[in-house]
């Protein structure tokens, strides 16, 4: 894991500013995500962490400034070509409509599909990549209603994977999961970024997990980036005293020597 | 594979598919024999069949009155309940998806009511110009319509707000527009009758004329949203994953929601306010074979087509000679299946 700085971005915030309403929840952000990299995004409750990505995917507007998407201004994209770039995972993105698990997967092929045709054999060995690639081909004419929560994050994962992006976006990926699914997905959207050169950038609350899998952390806090670089650039016992008020020590991993940050409770 | 839930929604599509045209044609026979005139069978297929060759009966089969009855009063009402249902069905799984909520349908929300008074307001106020001709009430009733629409989305915020408040809203509306068609009918005593058809809906001044624009209508309203079943399947999905994965959300919100309320509009002026069609139809289909707009909608249309005449044959049959407004058989049948979404709703919620 090099350090990425001089490296190609696949996304860059230029000047953002903006917030909610009159609440200003942004003051000058600037930041650049490197392209086939994994960068987790930190921070306490409220950072805007989420905000931010969804000034990504144009959910939002910033009020000044402007994100940069592989040189798009994100702004002057139309939704279906900003959605051919960059592909999210929601928070809550799970439907509670009985669609089976491929009907929903094949949701992620909108932005490619034409008006009065079905899917083309393109969508469909996209949807048959995704699927494979999330392990949940064996799944596809389940209902989505009758999955553990685990598989239905491989669905929303295989969702935004079959978008056919180089982008993908996911905010709080593993919140409800279970240690083991959460070990699952992360490791899943590593070898996506190994494998197949994807940029992956994860809003996380598990430092743990921040540390083993991501190149690239970006720690916000109210609405202002405190640091980026490594996890070990950024994870340190001071940054996350000062920004998620909790103290840590640092331990050596036994299995495999690595120095390890262990909150005290 | 077949046994799995997306297998057997496949494999229910065709049987519904098929089932309910079967019932539609079936009804639609024992529909054309009833009534206070009697006529049999083998009479209604004969004058059918010569209407359809131009010819004139020549062997008596059947009464020259008989073959009126048939081909100028009930063929054409039979046709425009179908008609009528498949685009209230249409118009309510568009609603519904919409407004993310499976209670929401035209009917409920008021946009009905809206249309209602629209062409109460205009036809009673002599707002439309003759040369409207058969097209001056089913534009004014989408303008009255679209304003409540307007109206609904402004308040409702694009879809932010909770199943119930939205619902609550719709009740509102329907209060509001009540009350104003009630002052309607105290202004115009004379036209009582007519205020009261467009309120409670039916199906007895059908003719051939008022067919064909309603049926033109529902196919430039209902063509284009059959095409859009993916965008509506999308809007079912939270707004970021819907946004994210290409869909203008508000843009296409809006022009659904447009569209919807046309369709709905026009059977309004031409039939009266019918209730709970947009909602039976979507939510028995849903059941069957799951929430996708390619199937459900086309589906829905049928249902709903074989609901609407299904109750239309009941009201105007059951009570004797006396005839039943089809809005009451429908609300009889429908109110009940509201009540029990509601409470599913609400015990989900608090789960």
């Amino acid at each position: 894991m090099t350090h990425p700085t001089q490296e190609s971005n696949a996304v860059r915030f230029n000047h953002l500013s903006g917030g909610y309403g009159t609440k200003v929840l942004f003051h000058d952000v600037r930041l650049d995500i490197p392209a086939g990299r994994f960068t987790s995004i930190i921070g306490p409750n409220g950072a805007g962490k989420s905000t931010l990505l969804k000034y990504l995917v144009k959910v939002l507007l910033p009020q000044t400034g402007t994100v940069y998407i592989a040189d798009h201004d994100v702004s002057t994209l139309r939704q279906r070509l900003l959605a051919r770039h960059v592909a999210m995972v929601a928070q809550n993105g799970t439907s509670d409509y009985e669609f089976t698990v491929f009907d929903s997967v094949a949701m992620g092929r909108y932005a490619h599909i034409k008006r009065f045709s079905s899917l083309t054999k393109e969508d469909r060995d996209s949807i048959e990549y995704a699927l494979e690639a999330t392990g949940i081909r064996t799944m596809r004419d389940k209902l989505i209603t009758e999955l553990s929560g685990g598989e239905a994050q491989r669905v929303l994962l295989a969702r935004a994977l079959c978008q056919d992006t180089d982008v993908i976006a996911l905010d709080e990926p593993i919140n409800h999961l279970d240690p083991f699914h959460q070990r699952d997905i992360m490791r899943l959207l590593r070898q996506l970024v190994d494998r197949n050169g994807l940029t992956v950038i994860c809003v996380l609350h598990a430092l743990d997990a921040v540390q083993v899998f991501s190149d690239h952390v970006v720690l916000m806090h109210e609405g202002r980036i405190v640091a980026t670089g490594t996890p070990r650039q950024v994870l340190t016992p001071r940054s996350l005293k000062e920004t998620y008020r909790i103290d840590v020590h640092e331990v050596t991993d036994p299995a495999t020597g690595a120095t390890l940050l262990l909150p005290t409770w | 594979m077949e046994s799995t839930a997306g297998g057997l929604q496949r494999k229910l599509t065709l049987v519904l598919i098929i089932v309910t045209s079967i019932l539609i044609v079936a009804l639609a026979f024992v529909s054309v024999m009833m009534g206070p005139a009697e006529i049999s069978p083998g009479q209604a297929l004969a004058i059918i069949a010569d209407s359809l060759r131009h010819g004139v009966s020549t062997d008596g089969a059947y009464s020259a009155s008989q073959a009126y009855i048939v081909m100028n009063l009930r063929l054409p009402r039979i046709l425009s309940a179908l008609v009528a249902g498949a685009v209230l069905a249409v118009s309510g799984a568009v609603f519904q998806s919409v407004f993310r909520n499976p209670m929401a349908d035209p009917y409920v929300l008021g946009i009905s009511s809206g249309a209602s008074f629209g062409v109460a307001l205009a036809s009673l106020g002599g707002m439309i110009p003759a040369w409207a001709g058969s097209w001056g009430l089913p534009v004014s009733a989408w303008l009255g319509a679209m304003a409540t629409a307007a109206l609904i989305m402004f308040l409702a915020g694009g879809g932010g707000w909770s199943k119930t408040s939205l619902l609550l809203t719709g009740v509102a509306m329907n209060y509001l527009l009540s009350a104003a068609i009630t002052l309607l009918m105290y202004l115009n005593q004379e036209h009582l009758d007519r205020v009261l058809f467009w309120t409670l809906g039916s199906f007895g001044s059908s003719d051939w004329t008022k067919l064909s624009v309603m049926a033109a209508f529902a196919v430039v309203t209902c063509v284009p949203l059959l095409s859009m079943h993916r965008e509506l399947d999308m809007m079912l999905l939270d707004e970021t994953t819907a946004t994210s994965s290409g869909l203008s959300t508000r843009a296409w919100r809006m022009l659904l929601l447009a569209i919807a309320t046309a369709s709905v509009a026009s059977v309004v002026s031409f039939c009266g306010v019918i209730g709970f069609i947009g909602l039976m139809a979507p939510h028995l289909v849903r059941m069957t074979i799951g929430p996708g707009h390619k199937r459900l909608l086309p589906c829905s249309m049928i249902v709903g087509a074989f609901l609407m005449l299904l109750s239309d044959t009941l009201a105007r049959t059951v009570m004797g000679t006396t005839e039943l407004p089809v809005g009451v058989v429908t609300s009889i049948a429908g109110a009940p299946l509201f009540i029990i979404l509601l409470r599913h709703t609400i015990s989900r919620r608090r789960r």
